[in-house]
């Protein structure tokens, strides 16, 4: 009976130095794995030491961007605005031009009607000078007038180049300000750089906000929003071909609307942008 | 022949209505944006309409959209003037019933060129 009870404690004791072998082999493992993992903790320590200064630089730098940012598509629309001025100018300038050529317009063709009547009434004074033969003295005085009549008229005959000066300068006129287009697509352009510098500003703000870095009073950033294309472009012969493709689809487009059917756009049939 | 002309840029406006002059139209009425242009349609009377498609507030395409509903103003005819010329614009355009279509940067020749097309299209309804 003893005998058993020995034999029953002795189990339960090398049961629990078992258990107890398995949990200091556990704990070596463990003391194992710190032992490798220290290094990386280490590092991680180091890395943490070293970001943390870096993120916050970044996050002033990000905070230094940011509100310069609102300066910057401010800066945009004063570029916009400038140039619109500028080309209003212009503008004025080329009507002042037109109004100025069609003023001598009107001079050179009063001038030509002045010429066609000078040459009439030099022709009526040989006219006449002729009617009188017996008359020399009145006939010298007659073909006088007639050179005093031609010399007028020719001195106006100097102006009749005018006409083509006018209308070279007109033209010129209108093909200033059919390049003053340029404007309104620069305009485009920097409404679009201009939306795009916001997005990213936004993005930034969201950022820093996630950083805890909450928003500084900077410029105000309600300012009138200008619609845009932004793949507009000043190049006329890439307008040109532009609009060569965009006739043909157009055309093709009211041909399928003249049979009754909605617009369909072919299978193939290509983009009408071949910029 | 009374023209409404449409378009935000203050510049390209101007542009319009004097090239216009110069083609032979004097009678030239400006608009600068979709809303303003639907006002002086409904209050005068109007042969052809040239917009741009780019605007705030409204843009040429829903001015387009807005013409087409009302009856008084759904047969005017009206001519596109855009720098956009993607396949998908000129569709939507041409189902709004937009005539003609212009890219920006024009010249006076192919303003003139699509004016009489959407013109034609307009008596030939
Ligand atoms: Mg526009």
């Amino acid at each position: 009976m003893q005998e058993d009870t020995v034999r029953r404690e002795a189990a339960v004791t090398r049961q629990h130095l078992e258990l107890l072998l398995k949990r200091v082999a556990e704990v070596r493992a463990l003391f194992i794995l710190v032992e490798r993992i220290t290094p990386f903790v280490e590092d991680l320590v180091e890395f943490v030491y070293d970001v943390g200064p870096m993120l916050l630089n970044a996050s002033k730098a990000l905070r230094e961007t940011s509100l310069k940012m609102p300066k910057a598509s401010r800066q945009l629309d004063d570029v916009t605005h400038a140039t619109e001025v500028a080309t209003t100018q212009v503008l004025d300038r080329v009507d002042d031009i037109l109004h100025h050529l069609e003023v001598l317009r009107s001079a050179v063709d009063e001038w030509s009607r002045t010429r066609r009547s000078l040459a009439r009434a030099r022709r009526r004074a040989r006219r006449l000078a002729r009617q009188f033969p017996e008359n020399p003295a009145l006939q010298e005085e007659l073909e006088e007038i007639a050179s005093e009549l031609t010399r007028a008229a020719g001195s106006l005959r100097q102006w009749r180049n005018l006409d083509r000066v006018i209308e070279s300068s007109q033209e010129c006129s209108y093909e200033i300000m059919s390049a003053l287009q340029v404007q309104d697509i620069t305009a485009q352009q920097l409404a679009a750089a201009r939306d795009l510098i916001d997005k990213v500003h936004t993005r930034i703000e969201e950022l820093l906000r996630q950083l805890g870095d909450e928003e500084e009073e900077g410029e105000d950033r309600t300012q009138t929003r200008r619609s845009y294309d932004p793949d507009a472009k000043f190049d006329f012969s890439i307008s040109t071909m532009r609009q060569e493709h965009v006739d043909r689809l157009l055309e093709s487009l009211l041909r399928d609307r003249a049979y009754g059917g909605e617009p369909v756009v072919r299978e193939g049939a290509k983009t009408a942008d071949p910029a | 022949m009374r023209f409404l002309a449409v378009d935000d840029s203050p510049t390209m406006l101007r542009i319009i209505v004097n090239t216009l002059q110069r083609l032979g139209y004097p009678e030239v009425d400006g608009a600068s944006d979709g809303v303003e242009a639907l006002e002086k349609l409904r209050r005068g009377d109007y042969d052809l309409v040239i917009t741009d498609w780019n605007m705030p507030h409204m843009t040429g395409l829903e001015l387009l959209q807005e013409m087409r509903r009302d009856p008084r103003l759904k047969d005017i005819p009206v001519l596109m003037v855009t720098t956009r010329s993607v396949k998908e614009d000129i569709v939507q355009a041409v189902k709004l019933g937009a005539c003609s279509y212009v890219v920006k940067p024009f010249t006076p020749q192919i303003l003139k060129e699509k004016i009489d097309q959407a013109l034609s299209v307009a008596t030939g309804r």
